[in-house]
């Protein structure tokens, strides 16, 4: 783990371009963060996680290997408690919602979404 | 269950908010150019099926561009033009499928994403930026 702690954010989507439009959309918002991590699933996630102080962490559901979901429980389980959730996610239905309820999701953002989303949610994850 | 209007409908809304495209529907029949891209999304949940769309490669770059705010003639790695496509349709997908209100979770597969030469001989069934796609809906149960 690092010494110091930075703000730092993990995006997981098995979606390259997906992936660098949230950075994007990190990097244009003005809040101030340390590293941005990616991985391209919840298994990769977990090895990042597991070697990096992460302070909030934005991923898909649906993904191949280990889905967003199995993240998740994965952090749950190992009790890091200070890695704030985000669900950035097309299936933004009510069945899914409450399927992460007991998971400690702070957001969830819909895709599609427009830039300010993720600038609102960096505003309040990072205050 | 639905029609392939809603999912048209939720195609649209993809593009209009995202890909900051204009999507409008089919009023006269428009030939599929023949140099396309396949996006295929399967699902499964309440009920299961394949979401088809078939994009000219020359909107799939369009929609890239956009999305990614790269300026108009610079490069783009064909392998991000593809990825982009998947999401494309991984979004329209599931934004249909929350539009129809289940109570069950759905899981949506990894898009499948191909080129397609022989476009030519499906229909049209919408534009986006003035440009026909065509799009299938396969329900399997």
């Amino acid at each position: 783990m690092e010494a110091t702690s930075p703000f730092n954010i993990l995006i997981v989507d098995d979606s390259t371009m997906m992936r660098a439009m949230i950075k994007r959309a990190v990097k244009l918002s003005g809040v101030e963060v340390g590293t941005i991590h990616e991985a391209g699933n919840g298994q990769e996630a977990l090895e990042i996680l597991e070697q990096h102080r992460i302070g909030a962490l934005f991923t898909d559901i649906n993904m191949p290997v280990m889905t967003g979901t199995e993240l998740l429980r994965q952090v749950a389980a190992r009790g890091w408690t200070h890695i704030i959730s985000v669900i950035v996610s097309t299936d933004g239905s009510s069945a899914r919602r409450e399927e992460v309820r007991d998971l400690d999701v702070r957001l969830y953002v819909e895709k599609p979404f427009a830039p300010e989303a993720i600038r609102d949610v960096l505003a309040e994850v990072c205050h | 269950m639905s029609s392939l209007k809603s999912v048209t409908d939720a195609i649209a809304s993809v593009a209009e908010r995202s890909f900051f495209a204009y999507a409008e529907p089919l009023i006269a029949a428009v030939p599929m150019p023949g140099d396309c891209y396949e996006i295929r999304v399967a699902f499964t949940g309440a009920f299961t099926g394949i979401v088809r769309i078939v994009m000219p490669a020359s909107l799939a770059v369009d929609l890239c561009t956009a999305f990614a705010g790269i300026e108009p003639g610079d490069e783009i790695e064909p392998a991000n033009v593809a990825d982009l496509a998947g999401e494309f349709g991984n979004m329209a997908c599931g934004t249909w499928l929350t539009s129809l209100g289940e109570s069950a979770c759905f899981s949506l597969s990894h898009p499948l994403v191909r080129p397609c030469g022989d476009a030519a001989s499906l229909p049209a069934v919408m534009l986006i930026n003035e440009q026909p796609i065509s799009v299938t809906l396969d329900l399997q149960s």
